[in-house]
């Protein structure tokens, strides 16, 4: 174990950023009551001034709240199966990581070319008459989520799944073998010890979506602004710092209001699953 | 003797060494005296056409250029202000007189740019104190682009007709920035307001907003979507329909009540390096030639007044480039620039109220 100089010499790195983010933060703060000539709270009686931030600012927590709902439905079973699997477990996990390989602008105009009311999804639905017009899928909050999910479910997945790596799988057996049923065994056993995984996951899909900038821009209409496109616009197209600051300090409260939850749960969960596991 | 002969001859090398080594020396030290160029250019077709436009000024002055793409100019160079490692950059004229505003370019005297007497005078901007902001090199035009599957150029044949509720759901519509800048300006001039006065343009942004599906989040986006049809028709920028690299699929037209010119120029950050390079690069940008062949490449048409596109450029164009002028408006890009900020909180308003 490190002691002395060569423990502060490790810790250094980390001080170091550590002290860069607090003052980025400190910095960001500050910028948020800067009126031009003073200090006050212009900037935020001016965002809440405009209904259209505001609602901006519920849609923004909306689509990542939905985002992570269905990012936990696909990213849950997806991970029982990858842990379960012993053969392709390699080759699965390199599916799932396969989108971060692409950049997220490309990876966006390809949902343009399938969710188009030209496009693969609308075409194949009116061949099979499976409806007579095409379903908008793309510039409204659907074509938002469906970019969000694909981007944002790979985290959901190895945060799962690290929760089924830890998982001591004669748990499930034992439970069984006293009797219980496959769902029971699931509800009372499986599901409890890896929540832990699940709440960790929603806690990095919920904070990384709610700052998204190019896919609301690519995939929403004129009214599914996200507070991240927003924050963006002020800061580099009209260069108001200040409106830029303030909304990224709100956007940032709204999360920590969340996570703070999620992670008071997660090492709740955390103990549970250790104090079972033992 | 052959010892004497082989210390001779290893001298002899040592001394060609030397006189080669101090000519590149010597040389090295000239051409950094002239200086280097590094200018900034949106990308695709318009850095392709500005790298084409070169060789000829460095084969003439001996100054190395390079095109180097960047995203949009105001960010880069505010960012870098204090430190510019631009020598030069195209940009609009908003961009430039905003960064003017904000002590970001060198401004120049007339005397300075003597290749600006080929450009008319109305085209040039100058800041409150009268100094020349940038040479202005090009100009494209701001029509209605439309999928020629989806509509035809006789269903716009006015601006009015974005507003027209049979295009509920098909049309684009430029970004909040964009729109504040280019569709009000131009919606107000059509319907009797002024670069101050836009409120007689508002009706009909809002039925264009109405109408839109989607948002010009970014060129090579409305590209694609204008391409597959996604998009009917869109406001939208003349040079992405020039020669080889038209976008398929679509064209744009001129409505009867014109078009807004978008004027470009390029300027030089303030304190950047080898300030008489980019004296000499902005004087040779003015040229004629140059903006011919950044014609030809790209569809940008020339401001000097000496460049006569002919030919193959003259038919892409449609009719001579002063014919296409009287059918271009040019608002007070100052004025329009000092609303910008408040148009935008307008325009994003308008958008939100949508139904």
């Amino acid at each position: 174990m490190p002691t002395g100089r060569s423990l502060y010499l490790a810790l250094l790195p980390a001080i170091l950023l550590l002290t860069l983010l607090t003052f980025g933060l400190a910095k960001l703060i500050a910028v948020s009551f800067d009126t031009g000539h003073g200090i006050g709270l212009a900037s935020y009686v001016g965002f809440f001034a405009r209904p259209d931030y505001v609602r901006m600012l519920w849609r923004t927590l909306l689509v990542a709240l939905a985002t992570t709902v269905i990012c936990v439905l696909i990213g849950y079973p997806t991970a029982w199966f990858i842990s379960r699997c012993q053969a392709h477990r390699s080759l699965f996990l390199l599916l799932v990581i396969l989108p971060w390989l692409v950049s997220v602008v490309v990876r966006t105009y390809g949902w343009i070319v399938l969710l188009g009311n030209k496009g693969l999804i609308n075409n194949l639905l009116v061949l099979m008459g499976a409806t007579q017009r095409p379903i908008p899928l793309m510039f409204n909050l659907v074509g938002v989520i469906i970019g969000l999910v694909h981007i944002s479910l790979p985290f959901m997945i190895l945060a799962i799944l690290a929760a089924f790596r830890h998982l001591d799988g004669a748990l499930a057996e034992a439970a069984m073998s006293l009797g219980a049923r496959p769902w029971q065994s699931f509800r009372r056993v499986i599901l409890p010890l890896t929540m832990p995984g699940v709440m960790s996951g929603c806690s990095l899909v919920f904070l990384s979506t709610t700052g998204v900038i190019v896919t609301p821009l690519l995939l929403g209409g004129l009214r599914d602004g996200m507070m991240g496109t927003q924050i963006y616009q002020e800061m580099f197209i009209v260069f108001s710092y200040p409106k830029a600051a303030t909304m990224a300090v709100l956007l940032a409260l709204c999360g920590v209001l969340v996570i703070v939850p999620l992670q008071w749960l997660e090492r709740r969960m955390s103990r549970h699953s250790r104090a079972a596991q033992a | 003797m052959g010892k004497a002969t082989s210390l001779r001859g290893a001298m002899g090398v040592l001394a060609a060494l030397a006189f080669t080594a101090l000519a590149t020396v010597s040389a090295a030290a000239q051409d950094a005296a002239k200086g280097e160029i590094t200018m900034g250019s949106w990308g695709g077709g318009t850095s392709a056409a500005w790298r084409s436009i070169i060789k000829p000024f460095t084969d003439r002055t001996g100054i190395p250029v390079r095109v180097v793409e960047w995203p949009d100019p105001q960010p880069v160079i505010r960012a870098q202000a204090g430190n510019p490692q631009y020598n030069a950059g195209v940009m609009n004229y908003v961009d430039a007189y905003r960064l003017a505003k904000a002590g970001m370019l060198q401004t120049f005297r007339p005397e300075q740019v003597p290749g600006i007497s080929h450009i008319p005078p109305e085209y040039l901007l100058k800041d409150k104190d009268g100094a020349i902001i940038g040479v202005p090199v090009y100009f494209q035009y701001y029509g209605i682009a439309y999928n020629v599957n989806e509509a035809k150029a006789s269903d716009f044949e006015s601006w009015d007709s974005l507003a027209d509720p049979k295009w509920k759901g098909k049309l684009g519509i430029a970004r909040s920035k964009d729109s504040a800048t280019y569709d009000l300006t131009l919606y107000a001039h059509i319907h009797g307001g002024s670069d101050t006065n836009i409120e007689p343009g508002i009706p009909l942004l809002r039925g264009l907003a109405a109408n839109s599906i989607a948002v010009t989040a970014a060129m090579a986006q409305m590209n694609t979507l204008l391409s597959r049809g996604e998009v009917a028709a869109v406001p939208y920028y003349s040079a992405r329909f020039w020669g080889p690299q038209a976008l398929p699929n679509a064209s744009i037209v001129l409505p009867r009540e014109g078009g807004l010119m978008l004027p470009y120029l390029v300027a030089v950050p303030k304190g950047s390096k080898h300030p008489a390079a980019s004296l000499a690069w902005l004087n040779y940008v003015l040229e004629a030639q140059p903006q011919l062949t950044i014609l030809h490449g790209s569809g940008y048409i020339p401001f000097n007044a000496d460049a006569k596109p002919d030919g193959e450029d003259l038919g892409r164009l449609g009719m001579p480039v002063a014919d296409l002028l009287k059918r271009l408006y040019e608002p007070d890009w100052g004025t329009v620039a000092d609303h910008q900020e408040e148009r935008i909180n307008l325009v994003e308003q308008i958008s939100a109220q949508v139904k």
